[in-house]
């Protein structure tokens, strides 16, 4: 049957263009990632991964290991992780505190009578 | 609710995405190089079939939202119209697919014009319409224990700890705990009894829920985990609510698998979806095709066929070995099998794939889990407790690893007596674990 069997659907890389690669020499999950872009789109491997390293393994290469996870696991707004940030800002400025308090006391001690 | 314009009823507390399917609408969005049509595939927030622009922000995942009166949805990545998108022309041109790496490159003049055309196409979506106000504060949960997934792994973990005393919170990115279980139609029947008598999915979904609620286990809905933040605690994202930060000293990973997904023709089609998403749009009420092609032969197949029969549907029955393809311009029309040696077309409105799903090993690994290779996927390797990693060296089922995993991301297939024996021993560890502290 003739038409696209697609190996990455969110950015559109085709089982041909996966097999060519691999033709190619990159016949590990890595190299085969970073040649084809397979896994790096919307859905961060969660539909592919499985099939691509299938082809490879099929193929004689090296599947033992998938491509390194990176966070975050599901598409997140900046609006929510922002909320990230503003947590640091509020730790530094405890810990600037303590410091000021510390340089505070340690001054007060050594302060001319 | 209106799309691209025109209106949308939907009832009941669907998902956007069940709504817009039982209106018909099975073409939700353009992929990104060829603009071939993409429809839901997966209905729980594993792949790119259900973006829709959301009163004016960009890639909503519609199958883990709600729909709600008044909403306005607006198909993305369509270029003049989304019945006749100009850009499709390339999936013709490309019959073997593109490789960026040779198409024009290095060829001046031509390489900048091509640039500026794909910069002009691709990405999802465009930006939204408002400014939207940064959160400022993440939620933070403590607990014993946390489990991440109230699928039936995680229900059944949540049984056993909450039973030994222990405090539990379950975080789940679904509407309502169940996880996969909710990708069964509603009352179907399963051989899931933890004897593996066969019972009804809802009663058991039920018990179990209310049971590890009166043990005492809090469910957190509509969360999902992130990864892990410096200094090991874990961190969430509540859909609505914003960041969730769980310190808790043991965590058990019971996230469970993505589809399997086959390597056959045209396997991004509109109308070719998974049996566990067929099963969760029959559950919200749609039927996804008068004349489905249910092909394999797991749990989830057989159970979406027989509601589907019941619900005076024509269901045809394939194995997944003798699947070539699908046919179909922008859906569904229907599927190439293998036949002797030859081949046999069907028409059908939709092609139900049940194929062995890949372990969610992505949290676990990060949290320094070691995964194995097999037919299905990447899974997560436990020692006889169920614990994982967490030692600076990987090792498997280091003693004072506070981490475990249960159920299917460990590539276990969905089995509830197995779950049983396997969340007993786990609760063991985790309880001595969290005494000895
Ligand atoms: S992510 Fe919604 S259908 Fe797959």
């Amino acid at each position: 049957m003739k038409g696209k069997i697609l190996a990455c659907r969110c950015e559109d890389v085709t089982l041909h263009e996966l097999e060519d690669a691999i033709a190619r020499g990159h016949d590990d999950i890595e190299s085969l990632k970073r040649y084809t872009g397979f896994g790096t789109g919307w859905c961060q491997g969660k539909s592919c991964l499985a099939l691509c390293a299938r082809v490879l393994a099929a193929k004689g290469g090296d599947a033992s290991l998938p491509f390194t996870p990176r966070p975050p696991y599901h598409p997140v707004s900046l609006a929510h992780l922002a909320a990230l940030v503003a947590d640091d800002d509020e730790e530094n400025e405890d810990s600037a505190r303590d410091a000021r308090d510390a340089r505070d006391e340690h001054d007060g001690e050594d302060a001319p009578t | 609710m209106t799309l691209d314009g025109a209106s949308i009823v939907a009832d009941g507390d669907a998902s956007l995405a069940s709504a817009l399917v039982a209106a018909g609408q099975l073409e939700l969005a353009r992929s990104p190089k060829f603009h071939r049509p993409r429809g839901p595939s997966c209905m729980r927030g594993g792949c790119d079939g259900c973006l829709v622009r959301l009163d004016g922000m960009p890639n909503v995942m519609s199958c883990m939202t709600r729909a709600k009166p008044g909403a306005k949805l607006e198909r993305q990545n369509v270029v003049l119209s989304a019945k006749l998108d100009v850009l499709r022309a390339a999936d013709w041109f490309f019959p073997d697919g593109m490789n960026h790496h040779e198409m024009f490159a290095g060829v001046p003049g031509v390489q900048d014009i091509m640039q500026s055309l794909a910069r002009r196409v691709a990405g999802l979506g465009e930006l939204p319409e408002h400014a939207v106000a940064a959160h400022t504060a993440i939620d933070d949960l403590t607990a014993d224990v946390l489990i991440v997934g109230a699928g039936l792994a995680g229900l059944v973990a949540a049984c056993v700890l909450g039973r030994l005393g222990l405090g539990v919170i379950v975080l789940d990115e679904g509407m309502r705990p169940g996880g996969s279980l909710l990708s069964f139609p509603e009352h179907a029947k399963v051989a899931l009894g933890v004897d593996g008598a066969i019972v009804d999915i809802d009663e058991l979904r039920a018990n179990l829920v209310s049971e590890a609620a009166s043990a005492g286990a809090t469910f957190v809905a509509e969360t999902t985990l992130l990864g892990v933040l410096e200094g090991g605690d874990w961190l969430g994202n509540g859909h609505d609510r914003g960041l969730v930060r769980v310190k808790a000293r043991a965590r058990i990973l019971a996230v469970g698998a993505h589809d399997g997904v086959p390597a056959i023709v045209a396997n991004d089609l509109p109308g070719v979806l998974s049996a566990r998403a067929a099963g969760r749009l029959l559950r919200e009420g749609v039927l996804i095709g008068d004349a489905p092609l249910v092909v394999g032969d797991g749990l989830h197949a057989e159970a979406f066929a027989a509601a589907a029969a019941g619900h005076g549907a024509k269901v045809q029955r394939a194995s997944l070995a003798s699947l070539q393809g699908a046919r179909g311009l922008s859906r569904v029309r229907g599927a190439v099998l293998t036949e002797g040696s030859g081949t046999r077309k069907v028409s059908c409105d939709a092609v139900v794939v049940d194929a062995p799903c890949a372990p969610s090993f992505e949290l676990a690994v990060e949290a320094g889990a070691r995964v194995t290779h097999g037919e299905p996927g990447f899974s997560v390797v436990v020692d006889v407790d169920g614990r994982f990693g967490g030692a600076p060296s990987g090792d498997v089922g280091s003693r004072n690893s506070p981490l475990f995993a249960l159920g299917e991301v460990t590539g276990a297939a969905l089995d509830h007596a197995a779950f049983a024996r396997a969340a007993s021993r786990l609760g063991r560890a985790v309880a001595a674990l969290v005494e000895a502290r």
